[in-house]
């Protein structure tokens, strides 16, 4: 167990060094021209772009380059936003709550419907139950999460007046709306979205798991011994079907903040997504640190995510260990 | 028709009964075929390639206006038309007006471009993407997983890495540093004319964005199919590792991988509309579903408001529409060969 930890971690880490380069790359050696980006007119002087190449250290060896923005990293500075010259960590640490609450509870949504669906559609199999509720969700993975989210504020904040019209209020103290009820009302509606985009999915792998586990001797021994359905699959089923949902959920943590950015945009929440996009459509032009700093932020957190996954998979099913985790087996 | 070496005729006048062995393939297209649900998804599919490729040049014929021609009469009072209506016809100048031309589905936006037009040109850079990015995926994808499934060991363990590295990266934040600095680049690249401004490069980056979900199941597959008889009785005669994976291996993979293909392919709209919607994917003028729906877009990005009314609620609507329908129908399709592929399984 503890050699499974060690060699996870150490692989986390070798996928964090990775990521450094990939952002150093597009932060430095894919522009062109990256003094530009710092410089207010748009037909400079070449001494002025020899100023600014200077100021971003891209006149230096390469390896020079990379050193220094890996030891900037490992101190915690991405920048400073070229907009405003806020610190990119501060930005982050502000707006990643209102993501964070976005996805969590989406995930939490999604769990338990897919849950429920899914345990319906493998009990009333083949038929037309079935049907409907294993292929309606289609329409979830069809449409584009900003379409249902637009539909979704228009329908239910502005014609039916029984949601607020987005925005965000935070779960503790500060701003003008606080504190649980207002954060929870803001939420749903993004909630749902959250779950309508993954839920297809998620009920077929629920469906197909029943399905499968229905048909262990374990679950013949207790039919045999009289237990109720309700008993066979709350005891002796869903403890089989839950470890996949989990793996199958840190596995799709990437999609589900790529899903994030446009559900935040459709409900005007400010989170990581947003600033993202903000960045990307200033006035100034693209915001470089702000976009790599939120890009590392994210796949740091997503390889993090996934490495506790494997290691609380194979505490729980010691058999994983000789391979390599659930990730690796869908 | 007897079996070769057999004297035809054992017993005097009396013909064998001939059971002609039926292929796989074959009971799959039988099975198809007697599919109601796959039947009307694939002519479904179909409708909307031909419709797309074929229809946009007939449409650009018969109403005699094309998906980049601008017409001011079509925003009067700063709103896009609704569809069906008849809009003045004029020269370059805006200076002689000649009759009216007809915006089967109104207007694109304050622009004043034909949305039916906009829809059908924007629909084969949207499909040419997918395709495109799909094929890049499929490529990598059971390259690397079948290589990674049959020898194992460090190879495997690298993939893995891979694996897990691509599904961790944030794919549309990544679009959006990289349409920082190379959206002129990608956006000129058209594969030598024969496909629509900005696909090819769009195309290849998706691919390299989804490759690692076909590279999973056959990574597996090949795991569990190297451990059969066929592969050792192939080994035992020796056969070379190159002529086991692609002549005893890839066939046992075709029928799934047109499944997961379905599959890649509907991610790969959605991500297509997602990159382009950002402005970062295919590049205005040129259409795509992804950049008609940043038409409603635009106008979106109002932190906080919540006062939000779309312009037209049309520009949203058809590109939203076009992208379900063609979704719907392939996963449907793709799920119905499956079916047809195993028929026992649930």
């Amino acid at each position: 167990m503890a050699a499974y930890v060690v060699r996870r971690l150490a692989s986390a880490a070798v996928l964090l060094f990775v990521l450094s380069l990939v952002t150093y790359a597009i932060y430095f050696k894919i522009p062109s021209n990256p003094g530009m980006y710092i410089i207010g007119t748009p037909h400079p002087t070449p001494a002025q772009i020899e100023a600014a190449n200077h100021k971003l250290g891209v006149d230096q060896p390469v390896v020079v380059q990379y050193l220094k923005f890996a030891d900037r990293l490992l101190h915690g500075n991405l920048g400073k936003s070229y907009a405003t010259g806020e610190p990119v960590l501060s930005i982050i640490r502000s707006d990643a709550p209102v993501t964070a609450s976005v996805v969590v509870g989406g995930a939490v949504l999604l769990i338990l419907a897919s849950i429920v669906l899914g345990i319906i559609s493998a009990q009333r199999g083949h038929t037309r139950l079935d049907w409907v509720v294993s292929s309606l969700p289609l329409l979830g993975i069809a449409l584009h999460p900003l379409a249902v989210g637009l539909i979704l504020r228009s329908t239910f904040s502005k014609h039916l007046q029984l949601a607020p019209g987005g925005g965000y209020c935070s779960l503790m103290g500060g701003g003008g709306c606080s504190g649980p009820e207002h954060w929870l009302s803001h939420l749903i509606l993004p909630w749902i979205t959250f779950t309508l985009f993954l839920l297809p999915l998620y009920v077929r792998m629920v469906r197909t798991r029943v399905l499968e586990t229905l048909d262990e001797p374990h679950v013949m021994v207790a039919r045999g011994k009289g237990a109720a359905e309700r008993r066979v699959i709350g005891l002796h089923v869903m403890p089989l079907v839950l470890p996949s949902l989990a793996a199958m959920l840190a596995m799709d943590a990437g999609a589900a903040l790529t899903a994030a950015i446009y559900i935040e945009v459709a409900f005007g929440l400010p989170g990581l997504g947003s600033d993202a996009l903000f960045a990307q459509q200033g006035f100034v032009g693209f915001d470089l640190p702000v976009i790599t700093g939120i890009v590392m932020a994210i796949a740091a957190t997503v390889i993090a995510l996934n490495a506790i996954a494997d290691i609380i998979a194979v505490r729980l099913d010691p058999r994983l260990e000789i391979g390599r985790g659930v990730t690796g087996l869908r | 028709m007897s079996p070769a070496g057999f004297p035809a005729a054992a017993g005097a006048g009396v013909e064998e009964p001939v059971v002609a062995a039926t292929s796989q393939r074959v009971m799959v297209l039988r099975r198809l075929r007697h599919d109601p649900v796959a039947i009307v998804s694939g002519a479904l599919l179909l409708f909307i390639l031909l419709g797309v490729f074929a229809g946009g040049p007939i449409a650009e014929h018969l109403l005699g206006h094309g998906p980049d021609d601008i017409f001011l009469g079509s925003v009067p009072d700063g709103l896009p038309v609704g569809p069906l209506t008849h809009v003045p016809n004029h020269d370059q100048a805006y200076q002689h007006f000649d009759g009216t031309t007809l915006f089967v589905l109104g207007a694109d936006g304050y622009v004043g471009r034909d949305e039916l037009m906009r829809l059908l040109y924007g629909g084969q850079a949207s499909i040419e993407v997918a395709l495109g990015a799909t094929l890049v995926a499929m490529l990598i994808g059971v390259t690397l997983g079948g290589l990674a499934g049959y020898f194992g060991g460090v190879l495997d363990a690298v993939v893995l890495r891979a694996i897990d590295f691509v599904m961790a990266f944030p794919i549309i934040l990544l679009a959006i540093a990289l349409g920082s600095n190379a959206t002129g680049w990608l956006g000129s690249l058209t594969a030598g004319g024969l496909l629509r401004p900005g696909v090819p490069g769009l195309a290849v980056f998706i691919g390299l964005a989804t490759w690692f979900y076909p590279a999973r199941i056959v990574r597996v597959q090949v795991m569990s199919l190297r451990e059969q008889e066929f592969v050792e009785g192939a080994r035992m005669v020796g056969a070379s590792h190159r002529r086991i994976l692609l002549t005893h291996l890839l066939p046992h993979l075709t029928g799934p991988l047109v499944v997961y293909g379905t599959i890649v392919f509907a991610t790969n709209v959605i991500l297509e509309a997602s990159i382009s919607l950002l402005g970062v994917g295919i590049q205005l003028p040129n259409p795509s579903w992804g950049n008609m729906l940043s038409t409603n877009f635009g106008t979106l990005i109002n932190l906080g408001s919540s006062e939000y009314t779309p312009p037209t609620i049309w520009t949203a609507i058809f590109p939203t529409v076009a992208i379900l329908v063609t979704l719907v129908a392939t996963v449907t399709f793709g799920e119905q060969v499956r079916r047809a592929l195993d028929p026992r399984a649930r």
